[in-house]
């Protein structure tokens, strides 16, 4: 069971967060002020750490580089109510894994620490396989049963993250993200018509369907990943 | 300033009130020079005619003194004595036939005292003195050495004059271009203060003249802009922080119930009332952004990008969402310009306006992003041109969206410096044109 660590100074934030990854089978611990949430980080036993961008006593900026110097490696998940592009910067710039905006949807939240948590877990691989797909990370090839997927860069892009954490809601704004380097809200179904295509060239006819949308939430790559050693 | 304020050099220039200035006084300066040389030089004239005509007097008074038996040992005398040859001596008969002296014909005098001979013309002042036995005597003097010095005067004066207005001249020239130098100076720092750096003030120099004192007004203007300006994006933030917190926990709320309640009546009205909340968020979140990048001068994202990079991943970004709207999509790269900008913003501006060009552009129409260089002004060139309702017409029934996203454009290209322009197109569409300096 993963431990979480969250730092906000709002409690009613601060339930809700650590209601939502209950939910999700994770142990967390909370704490309203940033001195008192630094001692807990440094006491370590943690598997990853949210941290508010504003907090009283040290703000969140100080302390993940307070975290880092002492040589603290747990994952932090920064959340803040600002969200200009420079305070994204700073705040992975100072050693937050992940950055998040106020106010955040709860699946979105789940969607980041989970995707951390197996980002910081897993082993290096050279390939992923969910149920009959497969994709070779070295030479680029993606097969579903057998068959030889053609797929253009993003897609294949888009296809290695959603295995990768595969049986996750992925939420769109994360995808954007991580595929298209893009930090703020098209405001369009792009990602519906890239998924679309991607869905057209793995779930080829007669074929289980591996790609499933979750309205209002995001896309979810179904049965669990299995890791081949590289 | 514009062009339009300062249509040539020598008009900025002469617009300038010490130009004016210096060229009233040099004028009134070298005037009055002008008159007093011309006073001296006629006082000068009058002495020196003086002087000559008492030479001549003292000349007449010796030799009429004379007796007849002597007198042409002493006009021989005084030819001898005369050394510079300046003197001009004269005895002639009844007939007018010379008896001494070195005039040899009988000159006539002008009323004004100048001894003038029909064969040449001496410039030599003198009188004609009849004597008791029908002779007659004629002493003068050579204007000459009369007629140098009023040279002389003249050259001096011509000189004089040059100089001091030549000097002038230079004066008002310096006196000029160190007031252009400062009014440009001060037009540079107010360029780069309406570009948004409010950082910048205007020189103020020890001398604390009037373009000082107005320096000094103007600076302490801005001091209470920048201070106003940073109150507001004080209270912007602070705004944003204390809005944020209760929208959250609302939010979360109210995901929390609709979770509660899956499946039932309940989950779809919590489900439409987080997304008016989305709605809503999306709205307060764009007028944010649209402020934070107004206000703020931070360029921590600032770098080298290359626009065809940008412009091909926003292309392959909207391709298939262009294509699925029934609509084609092209992408010409004639030029890879770098230029400094914060890559994020650039492909949030790119975005925008595809996104834009999507929905105003029906079905079986055209989008075309384009990008090129402009060598002579060094400026990259992105255009991008649909064949949409273009600018000013209707929005097409169904069209989403919060309509911050060109004010969201305008903002990002101004922290840029970029110029941005939108225009229509015959007979339908629009362009959208962004040019940026390349470096």
């Amino acid at each position: 069971m993963n431990r979480i660590l969250t730092i906000e100074d709002d409690a009613a934030t601060a339930s809700e967060i650590a209601l939502e990854l209950d939910a999700h089978g994770m142990t967390v611990t909370t704490c309203g002020d940033g001195p008192q949430g630094l001692a807990l980080a440094l006491q370590g036993g943690y598997d990853l750490i949210t941290l508010d961008r504003m907090l009283p006593g040290l703000d969140g900026l100080s302390l993940v580089k307070h975290l880092r110097n002492s040589g603290q490696n747990t994952p932090v998940l920064m959340i803040s109510a600002l969200s200009d592009v420079d305070e994204r910067v700073k705040g992975l710039r100072a050693g937050g894994d992940d950055y998040i905006t106020k106010p955040f949807d709860l699946a979105e939240l789940t969607a980041r620490v989970e995707v951390l948590l197996r980002r910081h877990n897993s082993l290096p691989t050279t390939q992923l396989t969910v149920s009959d797909l497969t994709v070779d990370l070295i030479t680029r090839q993606a097969i579903r049963a057998g068959q030889s997927l053609s797929l253009m860069t993003k897609e294949f892009q888009l296809l290695v993250f959603l295995m990768r954490n595969a049986g996750q809601v992925l939420p769109k704004r994360l995808l954007l993200e991580v595929v298209w380097n893009l930090h703020f809200d098209p405001s369009t179904n792009l990602i519906e018509v890239h998924i679309g295509r991607l869905r057209k060239k793995i779930d080829l006819p007669g074929m289980e369907p591996l790609i499933q949308t979750l309205r209002g939430s995001g896309y979810r790559l179904t049965r669990p990943i299995e890791h081949v050693k590289g | 300033m514009s062009k339009a304020e300062f249509p040539n050099h020598w008009q900025a220039r002469w617009r300038i009130s010490s130009l004016r200035l210096a060229a009233l006084f040099g004028t009134l300066f070298v005037t009055s020079i002008v008159a007093m040389m011309v006073w001296i030089y006629g006082q000068a004239s009058a002495f020196l005619e003086r002087r000559v005509d008492t030479l001549i007097e003292l000349n007449v008074q010796h030799l009429i003194q004379i007796p007849r038996a002597d007198l042409l040992q002493a006009i021989a005398q005084a030819q001898a004595n005369d050394l510079r040859h300046l003197e001009l001596y004269g005895l002639f008969d009844r007939e007018g036939q010379s008896l001494a002296g070195n005039l040899s014909k009988m000159p006539k005098l002008t009323s004004d005292g100048v001894l003038v001979q029909a064969e040449r013309t001496i410039a030599a002042r003198g009188v004609i003195i009849p004597l008791a036995n029908g002779e007659q005597l004629v002493v003068g003097r050579d204007l000459g050495e009369l007629a140098e010095i009023r040279q002389i005067l003249l050259r001096a004066m011509a000189l004089g004059g040059s100089v001091m207005l030549l000097l002038g001249l230079l004066l008002g020239a310096v006196l000029t271009n160190g007031q252009l130098r400062r009014v440009n100076n001060i037009r540079t720092i107010a360029q780069r203060i309406t570009q948004g750096d409010l950082s910048q003030r205007l020189p103020v120099g020890p001398r604390r003249d009037e373009i000082d004192q107005l320096a000094s007004t103007v600076n302490w203007m801005l001091d209470e802009i920048e201070r106003l300006l940073a109150e507001v994006k004080g209270v912007t933030q602070n705004l944003a922080h204390d809005l944020r917190t209760p929208l959250t926990r609302l939010r979360l709320q109210l995901d929390r119930a609709q979770q509660r309640h899956q499946g039932t009546e309940l989950a779809l009205i919590l489900d439409k009332g987080l997304e008016e909340i989305d709605t809503l968020l999306n709205r307060f979140k764009a007028l944010l952004r649209i402020s934070e990048i107004n206000n703020d001068l931070r360029k921590a994202g600032f770098c080298s990008v290359d626009l065809a990079q940008c412009a091909t991943q926003v292309f392959e970004l909207y391709e298939p969402l262009v294509e699925d709207k029934g609509l084609r999509f092209d992408l010409l790269i004639e030029a890879r310009p770098l230029v400094i900008a914060d890559p994020d913003l650039i492909l949030e501006v790119l975005s925008n306006l595809v996104d834009n060009a999507i929905k105003f552009t029906p079905f079986g129409g055209w989008i075309c992003l384009r990008l090129s260089l402009n060598n002579q002004l060094d400026q990259a060139c992105l255009e991008l041109i649909d064949s949409g309702v273009g600018v000013g017409n209707p929005t097409p029934p169904g069209t989403k969206g919060h309509g911050l996203g060109l004010n969201l454009v305008n903002a990002i290209v101004h922290l840029h410096q970029y110029q941005f322009t939108l225009q229509a197109t015959t007979p339908n569409g629009t362009l959208a044109r962004l040019l940026a300096p390349t470096f």
